[in-house]
């Protein structure tokens, strides 16, 4: 084998396993705050793409100022789409729980945003220039584009970030209290609607940062969110629902696996991989690779 | 007097049947027939997601999976396997019954919540399939060219070439499934299910074997859909990607949640309005997305129990003497 293209396959893996990660941790922790499924997690990231792709010339291609712009945007409608969400899940309250209803209302928004950009755009696949353009680091003979390594290095750091805030300041505990125990959380003080606002709120800023490290890598269309929804979902599903450690290990893997299975299988494959690691671990190890102890749904 | 005639709802029932029947031969209207056969495709698709979702009350976004592994599985029946239509639907039951069996079992492991989450990745999944398994599904040049359903009797010979015969098969499809399915529902099965909705723990403890009963509904729910989709794509004469499409969803659901969960004539009636109201309104397929979007959402928020639980609300307060409500207020 040779292991220049092996070591392809693994970079690029990695640099895909981490975009997945950034869409799958703000999924898995939309479930394990609030116990809500957001179908539009996919739109999100498509929205932040066609947003990024506008902000793009207006800073003459300076990915930098653009990205910063835009995950000042993203914050900003996040805190708004939360703020809207829950008020909307709390409405009514007859037509079975909360997490039917979010799944039956973000599909709505999903649907109505990507016909809506649709309508806006067309549904031509786009693409966006950067100010770095194409070129590539040479890793002996391993190439690894400046879009790739610029993905990589942004979702490093959103990970890192992450896990400081969720381990280190008192909204982050607030959080994993929250999702440990809503009734203890409630005893001591905690205000669950303001902490679901804020993990649905960050986890969109998430998907929405995913969305424009990958403007310059990929090209897109209005459905670009819906293919990387399923592989979000086979990640929260295989990490264990709510647990985003395991969302982030398992994203990396599935990243790898993919690109090998792409690189050695049939190309059909590559999208079945994920499907049927879920279907695996589902059989085998129904709480999920990384969780502690069964959740009882 | 025959008995279908003795209530209302039978006179009601026997009205609607002559005018199915009566219809393509006072209207000529190529177009309108169309539009009436797929109101009959789509509301025998919306009624098998309400099989699972509003009586079992599992939320099963696979729907339009099987409904697409229907079509496929029809065509590639009769084109590679040489095959006959109606082998087709048969083979596109049988093998939708077994993916339900294997996703529902496996995922109902864990949890509803689960199950829902695979059943959007199993959609998924299948419209990638459909798209880049060239070999066996052509791609997104689908495969074209599907032939007309045809009865062979010995010497008697028909075939559902033309709008007119494609329509009565369609009518006589839907009616045979629905009635299988308001059958099934209306027994001791149909009221386990419901149990399984209100009740789980209570459904247990009195022995139901819950999970049992669910992958049942499930099967149940994928098995009529698949036929659907099968017949579906011999009326078309054509079976591409765009059978996974999300406009099925999106649609099932808004029938289903429009009309009423686990309920069944008004679910049948939205299905009817539904398909045909965006006809009448003449929009464009992404305008006609986006209607079917914000009717899902507000449905959801405002209308969460349909048209039937607006007909139940009613009925209750003309029991109530009509203190709640003024005679004549509606």
């Amino acid at each position: 084998m040779d292991p220049v293209f092996l070591g392809q396959l693994l970079l690029n893996g990695i640099v895909i396993g981490l975009i997945y990660g950034l869409i799958a941790t703000g999924l898995t922790l939309q479930f394990g705050i609030l116990h809500i499924v957001n179908f539009a997690h996919g739109e999100v990231l498509m929205v932040a793409m066609y947003a990024m792709a506008a902000l793009l010339p207006l800073f003459g291609g300076d990915f930098f100022v653009a990205f910063a712009v835009l995950v000042v945007l993203a914050s900003a409608v996040s805190l708004l789409a939360a703020r809207g969400l829950l008020a909307a899940l709390a409405t009514g309250g007859d037509g079975g729980g909360i997490f039917e209803k979010s799944l039956l209302l973000t599909l709505g928004v999903s649907i109505v945003l990507v016909n809506g950009v649709q309508q806006l755009f067309t549904s031509n696949p786009q693409m966006a220039t950067t100010s770095f353009g194409y070129g590539a680091f040479a890793l002996g003979e391993i190439r690894l584009t400046y879009a790739h390594a610029l993905a990589s290095v942004v979702a490093v750091v959103t990970f890192g970030a992450l896990f400081w805030f969720l381990l280190r300041t008192n909204a982050g505990r607030a959080l994993r209290a929250v999702a440990q125990n809503r009734e203890a959380a409630l005893m001591i003080g905690l205000d669950p609607t303001r902490v679901a606002r804020r993990a649905v709120a960050v986890s969109l800023v998430l998907s929405a940062v995913a969305g424009a490290v990958l403007v310059p890598i990929i090209v897109f269309q209005p459905t670009v969110g819906q293919t990387l929804l399923l592989k979000a979902f086979a990640v929260v599903v295989i990490g264990g629902m709510g647990n985003i450690g395991g969302a982030v290990a398992v994203a990396l893997g599935l990243g790898v696996l993919e690109s090998l299975v792409g690189g050695f299988a049939d190309i059909v494959w590559q999208n079945a991989v994920a499907f049927v690691a879920m279907i695996a671990v589902l059989a085998m190890r129904p709480q999920g690779l990384f969780a502690a102890a069964i959740r009882k749904g | 007097m025959p008995p279908a005639m003795r209530s209302p709802k039978g006179l009601l029932l026997l009205l609607l049947a002559v005018l199915a029947l009566a219809y393509p031969f006072a209207s000529s209207s190529g177009y309108h027939l169309n539009v009436l056969t797929n109101a009959l495709f789509f509301t025998v698709l919306a009624m098998s997601l309400n099989v699972i979702y509003g009586y079992a009350g599992l939320l099963s976004f696979a729907q339009v999976g099987f409904w697409g592994v229907g079509g496929y599985v029809g065509a590639l029946t009769v084109t590679r396997l040489g095959g006959s239509v109606w082998d087709g639907m048969l083979a596109a039951g049988a093998v939708a019954l077994l993916l339900a069996i294997a996703i529902s079992a496996v995922s109902l492991r864990l949890s509803n919540h689960a199950f829902v989450i695979v059943s959007i990745a199993f959609t998924l999944l299948l419209q990638l399939l459909a798209q880049e398994w060239i070999d066996v599904t052509n791609g997104p040049m689908g495969i074209p060219g599907l032939p007309a359903p045809e009865i062979v009797l010995g010497p008697l010979y028909f075939a559902f070439d033309d709008r007119t015969s494609q329509y009565f098969l369609a009518l006589a499809f839907a009616a045979a499934t629905l009635a299988a399915i308001g059958l099934v529902l209306s027994s001791r099965v149909g009221r386990t299910l419901r149990m399984l909705k209100h009740d789980e723990t209570l459904a247990r403890s009195l022995g139901v074997r819950t999970t049992r009963w669910k992958v049942f509904a499930a099967g149940f729910a994928a098995v009529v859909a698949a036929m659907a989709g099968a017949l579906y794509v011999f009326y078309l004469s054509i079976v591409d990607p765009t059978i996974f499409d999300v406009y099925y969803t999106q649609l099932m659901l808004v029938i289903v949640i429009v009309g009423g969960l686990g309920s069944f004539w008004p679910m049948i009636a939205a299905g009817f309005v539904l398909v045909v109201l965006p006809e009448v309104l003449r929009t464009s397929d992404e305008v006609r997305m986006i209607y079917y979007g914000v009717v899902l959402i507000a449905g959801v928020l405002f209308f969460p129990r349909g048209f039937a639980g607006l007909l139940a609300a009613r009925r209750r307060r003309h029991s109530s003497g009509g203190r709640l409500g003024q005679p004549g207020s509606i």
